[in-house]
């Protein structure tokens, strides 16, 4: 039922939402902290620039993020003094763009998990002498941790889903940059409906599968319900 | 409070949408769906032909392969502009389109385009039988890393870049990475907007800027966008008066001037 296409397209597209997932972990822990912590003012605008990709349509972020990494784009011009070369038609460059793509999917959950347990768990534990460290690993990461387990998932779930940005940045380059969604779209342009069929179905499925973990898991756990947007 | 004002801003709007909608002054309305690669003739199409009859017409642009499926899933337009034989043919056989309306309206011209201004030979014919000024001898002047086109799979341009390729390089890749757009347009736009060093665009695109190269009409197969009236449409003769238009010498002119070919 599924050409090698197919599956390359698949392979290609998890492959692709495990590294952003991952990269964005890494970046978004930090950020989702200091974001439930600050008093200072810049609160309210980095949190806007965090939710932004939730409103800004997928079309604006791939044209500019195409214009930025373009070789008289600022972006362009980094990567291509440090010896990079372009980024738009890589996997690199998809990476790049599903973190601004999937950011707030990521950054929110986590942000509201930890302004959940508040001060005093925090505050308990530094006087009982725990580092910065201990705190965040014997503290936050346990406390937090269904608000981790909904960010990965959505941030996943967010990145194989990603669509207009991928149309603008990819290139459709087998294995590189042709991920499933781009698939489905030829599939459509070229008539060819069986093909798409296929394809979409695993999407629905495998959407609706992810959803109802996600659910199913939060009616346990208390803290941190999927909440996006605030 | 807020929730009452909420609620009674989208009552408001509900009531404000389900109003009939006020028509233009003239009766006679056609509607007609457009492939996307032809909204700039159109646009004057569409001028010249509303002040010649007294017909308003609403357009809707989209690619081809999406208007065709709207089509198929009844859509209410009354002509449709494709960027293709194919889709315009697989209607009329499946009794969606009348088989007596189908034309070529416009011949596509595939070129080559780079931003750079200048470049090799620039201006100059393409052809697979000239030992000097031929798509291999452009690739290996300019060092091109890699090129744009559209999608072979759907796109008529796409195709036709495609048999220039096997024409030139055989089974063999190409010297240069091969970077597809979903539509003539994006591969275009990769060219533009510098990501890519050279693009197979088509010449109704081609801008005032850069360097461009003409390919032999002979060396790739040819680019026909066909129309079609749709069994659906109610309005046959005012549909028959459009088509009559694109096929008037005023049409074609208008046509011939965004850089097409007419029959």
């Amino acid at each position: 039922m599924l050409s090698t296409s197919d599956i390359d397209a698949i392979v290609l597209t998890l492959k692709l939402a495990t590294t952003v997932t991952v990269i964005l972990l890494l970046i978004s822990t930090p950020l989702a902290m200091w974001l439930a912590s600050t008093r200072s003012w810049l609160k309210g605008p980095v949190s806007a620039i965090v939710a932004l990709p939730l409103i800004l349509p997928p079309t604006v972020l791939g044209f500019y993020l195409l214009i930025a990494m373009g070789p008289n784009g600022p972006l362009g011009e980094f990567t291509q003094s440090i010896g990079l070369g372009l980024l738009p038609f890589t996997f690199w460059g998809l990476v790049i763009a599903s973190l601004f793509y999937s950011l707030p999917f990521v950054v929110q959950p986590i942000q509201n998990a930890i302004e959940a347990i508040g001060e005093k768990p925090l505050e308990a534990a530094s006087t009982l002498h725990c580092s910065p460290a201990d705190r965040f690993f014997h503290v936050i990461l346990p406390l937090a941790k269904p608000g981790f387990i909904t960010a990965s998932v959505l941030g996943f779930a967010h990145t194989v889903g990603e669509f207009g940005i991928v149309l603008m940045i990819g290139g459709n380059i087998p294995q590189e940059t042709k991920v499933v969604s781009i698939q489905i779209y030829d599939y459509v342009e070229a008539l060819e409906y069986t093909g798409a069929h296929a394809l979409s179905g695993i999407m629905v499925l495998f959407s609706f599968l992810v959803l109802l973990t996600l659910y199913t898991f939060q009616s346990r756990g208390k803290a941190s319900k999927f909440s996006l947007g605030r | 409070m807020t929730q009452k004002r909420i609620l009674l801003f989208t009552l408001a709007m509900l009531v404000l949408s389900a109003l009939p909608r006020v028509r233009a002054a003239n009766d006679e309305s056609l509607h007609i769906a457009v492939a996307s690669n032809f909204i700039a003739p159109m646009q004057d199409l569409q001028k010249a032909f509303e002040t010649l009859h007294n017909v308003s017409l609403t357009i809707s642009y989209a690619s081809s392969g999406k208007l065709y499926a709207q089509i198929v899933n009844g859509a209410p337009y009354d002509v449709f502009l494709s960027a293709d034989q194919i889709k315009p043919t697989l209607l009329t056989d499946n009794k969606y389109a009348i088989h007596s309306s189908q034309f070529t309206y416009a011949k596509g011209e595939l070129i080559l385009w780079s931003g750079r201004e200048n470049l090799w030979s620039a201006g100059k014919i393409l052809t697979h039988s000239d030992q000097t000024h031929n798509l291999a001898s452009l690739f290996n002047s300019l060092q091109v890393k890699r090129f744009s086109m559209a999608n072979p799979k759907f796109a008529p341009y796409g195709l036709a870049a495609q048999k220039l390729l096997q024409n030139t390089y055989g089974t063999q890749k190409p010297p240069a990475t091969k970077v597809q757009g979903e539509s003539i347009s994006q591969a275009f736009q990769f060219v533009a907007s510098g990501n890519v060093d050279i693009g197979f665009i088509a010449r109704s695109q081609l801008p005032d800027y850069g360097s461009f190269w003409l390919l032999a009409e002979e060396d790739y197969p040819a680019i026909n966008q066909d129309a079609v009236i749709l069994s659906a449409s109610k309005q046959f003769a005012t549909a028959s008066t459009f088509i009559e238009f694109l096929q008037s010498k005023e049409g074609k002119n208008i046509i011939q001037s965004h850089g097409y070919r007419t029959e």
